[in-house]
């Protein structure tokens, strides 16, 4: 029995949690790979963890347009949903 | 060499010279042979009034014709020397007019100095770029030398040492306070027999060539580090991640081994801080290599400075930092993509603030200019920080030239390569002490590309 080669494996969103936390582990100072984990926390909705890392991100690399604008959306999501 | 038409004018000239000098010859050998015959005498005076004229000559034919000949050319040479100096004047003046209309058409500047280093000639382009009269009383070199020094100093040595310069190029600060890069070269003006007389001054405003060539290897450099960047950033990432792994771990392995050890975290600080170094730059090279395509559409350019001002202002507030905001209500739509712009936007506005270590005001506003080159729109971001000193400013917009420590050198380059890339550019003034400012100059569409908008 041969394997779909068009069969797509998809990645929960926890896993991706998991992988890139373990990426940012490995490789603490690298900005990208902040980002993507802070990205898929505003996802998970784990906001806090979320600004802290990408306010590290944009210690970083202060020209990091995305990772601004993250941020902005990440704050503005936190009150929201505490309320 | 004659042209043609001036060999046919030439004839017609010399035709018309020995016309006249034969019709003379003739006349006056008719006349004077004609006063020998009696009848021309007058009654009672008979041939003895000849005789009394020309008593030498009146018994021999010969000898009268000789007299006749004689005054003919006389006459002849006359006449020649009559139409020879008005043609001459008239050539003179048909050479002075071709060489003035010759000498204003030059878009280069000419003028040319005696041997004491007075202006004897200057046409309009060498008056215009030197700012100095058209028309005489011409300054001399003295008075030259007060607003050109560099120049009258060379015109000095050329005099003085007979040593001529070639396209060397001399800055002149111009009334407007634009630098000019004026390409001179100076050669000597000699006479027919090879003495020097003066000097010939060409002068050539090089100013917007020399800029070129500076934005053109300023761009080479640009796509030369956007190629290399992507594989260098691929390159280093991986190791460097190995690398920052295997160092944590090392770190862990001594902390237990000899814990105590005071030099040892240290050492491993500086370490970890080198490796968030080379992070940073493999970022920045990323986003170097990856401008990705611009998709132009139409876009206010008011939004993108709106959005990235709301991003800073909790930032800018913690640093003392303040905006002084003056956009128009109606929206500058430019060609563009709103993403790019904001990211220029960013990269000024941090670079501002970067400048500014003890807080103060920037001021952001936007207006419509129309100039030769078309209608554009100026985003204007000026800052009260330290200013560009003058020998940096030629390289401010390089990739990898910063003058912070930890700087990347990357963030007005990609402002730079952005607004290139959208048909703009990006004009710096700074004053060190005081502050800089810059303008991104978009064009309108109407401007771009021919009036032809991107789909």
């Amino acid at each position: 029995m041969t394997e779909n080669p068009n069969s797509v494996v998809v990645e929960t969103a926890e896993q991706r949690l998991v992988r890139l936390r373990r990426l940012v582990q490995l490789a603490p100072h690298d900005p990208e790979l902040r980002f993507q984990l802070a990205r898929q926390l505003v996802d998970s909705s784990c906001l806090d963890e979320a600004i802290d890392l990408l306010r590290s991100v944009i210690a970083m690399s202060p020209n990091h347009l995305d990772a601004r604008k993250l941020l902005e959306l990440g704050l503005r999501l936190r009150p929201a949903r505490r309320v | 060499m004659l042209s043609e038409t001036q060999e046919i004018r030439l004839f017609g000239l010399r035709y018309r010279t020995v016309l006249v000098s034969l019709t003379i010859v003739a006349f006056v050998i008719l006349s004077l042979m004609a006063l020998t015959l009696p009848s021309v005498l007058t009654p009672g005076q008979g041939p003895g009034a000849v005789d009394d004229l020309f008593s030498r000559f009146h018994n021999s034919g010969i000898r009268l014709f000789v007299l006749s000949v004689l005054l003919g050319v006389i006459l002849t040479a006359s006449v020649l020397t009559v139409f020879s100096y008005f043609s001459t004047r008239k050539r003179l003046a048909r050479i002075r007019t071709t060489s003035k209309a010759i000498l204003e058409s030059l878009v280069g500047g000419v003028l040319t100095v005696d041997t004491e280093g007075r202006i004897t000639i200057i046409n309009r382009a060498a008056s215009k770029i030197l700012e100095l009269p058209s028309q005489s009383p011409y300054p001399d070199l003295a008075t030259m030398a007060q607003r050109h020094p560099r120049l009258a100093e060379v015109i000095r040595q050329s005099l003085q040492f007979d040593e001529y310069v070639q396209d060397d190029d001399v800055a002149f600060v111009n009334s407007q306070g634009d630098r000019l890069i004026l390409r001179t070269t100076v050669s000597a003006q000699v006479d027919e027999s090879g003495r020097r007389v003066g000097l010939v001054v060409l002068v050539k405003d090089v100013s917007a060539i020399i800029a070129l060539e500076q934005e053109l290897r300023k761009r080479d450099r640009l796509v030369t580090a956007g190629t290399l960047a992507a594989g260098v950033a691929h390159e280093i990432r991986n190791p460097l991640s190995a690398i920052e792994l295997n160092l944590r771990l090392l770190r862990d392995e001594v902390a237990s081994s000899s814990p105590g050890h005071p030099d040892m975290d240290e050492y491993f600080e500086v370490l970890f801080a080198e490796t968030r170094r080379l992070n940073r730059i493999t970022s920045s090279f990323l986003q170097l290599s990856r401008p990705g395509p611009i998709a132009k559409v139409r876009v206010s350019v008011q939004e993108p400075v709106r959005q990235v001002l709301r991003l800073l202002e909790s930032e800018a507030m913690g640093k003392g930092v303040s905006f002084s905001v003056d956009l128009p209500n109606d929206g500058i739509e430019v060609l563009g993509d709103a993403t790019k712009l904001e990211q220029v936007c960013l990269n000024l506005l941090i670079n501002s603030m970067q400048a500014m270590p003890h807080g103060g005001i920037i001021q952001v506003s936007c207006n419509r200019t129309r100039s030769e080159a078309g209608d554009t729109v100026d985003l204007i971001i000026a800052d009260q920080g330290v200013g560009v000193p003058k020998e940096n400013m030629q390289r401010l917009f390089d990739p990898y030239f910063t003058t912070r420590p930890d700087g990347t050198g990357l963030g007005l380059a990609i402002a730079d390569r952005i607004v290139s890339d959208h048909g703009g550019t990006i004009l710096v003034e700074s004053t060190p002490g005081e502050g800089t400012t810059m303008t991104v100059r978009l064009p309108l569409p109407a401007t771009v590309d021919g009036g032809q908008e991107a789909s």
